[in-house]
């Protein structure tokens, strides 16, 4: 119950932040200032633009389907915000108890596809359908790497709950999954993709692209609801974010043996290396073009799903032969 | 408390199928079905069998109805029929369902369940071994139908790509 408060205040905060941080790393990348006006170095310009995206209009066309209309973003919300139970903070505060942890994890996830899908359909409008469709389509296809590549660590750990997970990390940096078992590095690169796709973030944004859908589902909506898709895709960046630093790079566990242990420090540890993550998935949107739409479905059903399927045949063996 | 969270659930299943039933739109009708495979997850969580509410989750509402969902609406966007159900053959449907329904409420009262004691707290594991030790037979028909059913899902998709 602690953890869920305390990531739901983050996860606010934080969204505030990022939406700064990646239009600042985007001018950095692009070699401009990005916004400089609204305050010292322009650090309040997402608060101005969240108080101007209150007061707007909920727009709603006479054409919707109202009630799938209206209750969209709040499913893609509350699908990406359940996940968020099962996460550990730190050693005292772990998620919720249930067995199937990580597992749970990516079910709830998977059901904010059907919030996208009724947001598309029911603003009936061509674009919004096609930018639903390719998310449903993209969504569903690299669910399939992405949970593959959950199943090598979680052969390599022996456990589906996070804390647990993390636990068994915890003695400095040789103890960390990714240094400690090297074989689960190329699951970590399949994971960090997949999880951009889930996320809908570019290169794998086809179904937003401005440029060719003008948004894609979210099209239709203004204003607050329109909030709440942005909301849900940083909280969907975070929650993977979190996962990854839980899964591959030691959780609240502190790089040093004895440095900086304590739930205090622990919680640090975590979060840092999540924004670290996010700062990678905000580096790649910045520097790599757009996929096509069949580029997208050949790289995860003919490269990703082989790979990480041999992955978790060759992860099962160092289990056998190297671990015990 | 868990009681009302249990009455909350049911209702929430009830209310999802009452909309499957009543509602003429059939994309309705497909988010309603959402609505009450997660409430008889929520069920299955109450009764301590996460394991179930999570496949359940997973399979059913974030797989089946999504594809349901996907089918249903390129239907739509192909044929330009307006997508709306109807009731056709209401007596046959109310014997066959009626006769459905007293077998199951019969053989399901007769039943004898037994309570397994499984540790709640490693219950995946549990289940794990003995389905490849006690139910190895089942497990691995089950894993042959899916793969002859993947093969010829490949094949039909491969015929229809021929034409």
């Amino acid at each position: 119950m602690i953890s869920f408060v305390f990531y739901l205040a983050f996860l606010l905060i934080f969204v505030v932040f990022a939406v700064y941080a990646e239009r600042k790393t985007a001018a950095f990348i692009q070699n401009r200032l990005g916004p400089m006006e609204v305050g010292p170095k322009g650090i309040l310009q997402t608060i101005a633009d969240l108080l101007k995206m209150l007061q707007k209009e909920d727009i709603r066309a006479d054409a919707v389907d109202l009630i799938p209309f209206l209750v969209a973003p709040f499913i893609v919300f509350a699908a990406v915000f359940t996940g968020y139970s099962v996460l550990p903070i730190n050693e005292v505060v772990g998620g919720s108890g249930i067995s199937a942890g990580v597992f749970f994890l990516l079910a709830v996830v998977s059901l904010d596809v059907l919030g996208i899908l009724m947001a598309g359909w029911a603003s009936n409008n061509k674009y919004s359908l096609y930018g639903a469709m390719r998310s449903v389509a993209q969504i569903v296809s690299y669910e399939v790497p992405l949970g593959i590549s959950v199943l090598c660590v979680v052969i390599i750990s022996g456990t589906l709950d996070l804390s647990q997970m993390s636990a068994n990390q915890s003695h400095g940096l040789l103890s960390w999954h990714i240094v400690n078992h090297p074989v689960l590095i190329i699951p970590f690169i399949i994971f960090f993709i997949a999880s951009l796709a889930e996320s809908n973030r570019t290169p794998f944004d086809l179904p937003e692209s401005e440029s060719e859908l003008i948004g894609g589902y979210s099209t239709e909506y203004s204003g607050f609801r329109w909030g709440m898709f942005m909301l849900a895709e940083y909280g969907m960046m975070l929650l993977l974010s979190i996962l990854g630093a839980v899964m591959f790079f030691g959780g609240w566990s502190s790089p040093i043996d004895d440095f900086g242990t304590g739930p205090i420090w622990g919680s640090i540890w975590l979060l840092s290396k999540a924004l670290i993550l996010i700062f990678v998935q905000m580096w790649v949107r910045w520097t790599l073009p757009r996929l096509r739409v069949d580029q997208l479905m050949s790289l995860s059903w003919k490269y990703l799903t082989p790979l990480s399927i041999v992955m978790l045949f060759i992860c099962a063996l160092w289990k056998l032969w190297i671990i015990s | 408390m868990g009681i009302f969270i249990q009455i909350l659930l049911v209702l929430l299943t009830l209310l999802g199928v009452g909309i499957i039933v009543y509602t003429r739109n059939i994309v309705h009708a497909a988010y309603a079905l959402c609505l009450a495979l997660v409430g008889i997850a929520g069920i299955y969580v109450i009764l301590m069998s996460e394991l179930l509410a999570v496949v359940q989750i997973m399979l059913y509402a974030g797989g089946v109805v999504i594809l349901l969902a996907f089918g249903v609406m390129m239907t739509n966007r192909l044929r330009g029929d307006k997508v709306i159900s109807g009731s056709n053959n209401a007596l046959i449907g109310a014997i066959i369902s009626l006769s459905l329904f007293s077998a199951l409420a019969y053989l399901i009262s007769n039943a004898n369940f037994r309570t397994a004691n499984i540790d709640h707290n490693d219950q995946i594991r549990e289940i794990g071994i003995s389905f490849l030790t006690e139910h190895i037979v089942a497990f691995e028909l089950i894993a042959f139908v899916l793969l002859v059913a993947l093969v010829g899902a490949a094949y039909l998709a491969k015929m229809a790509g021929d034409e």
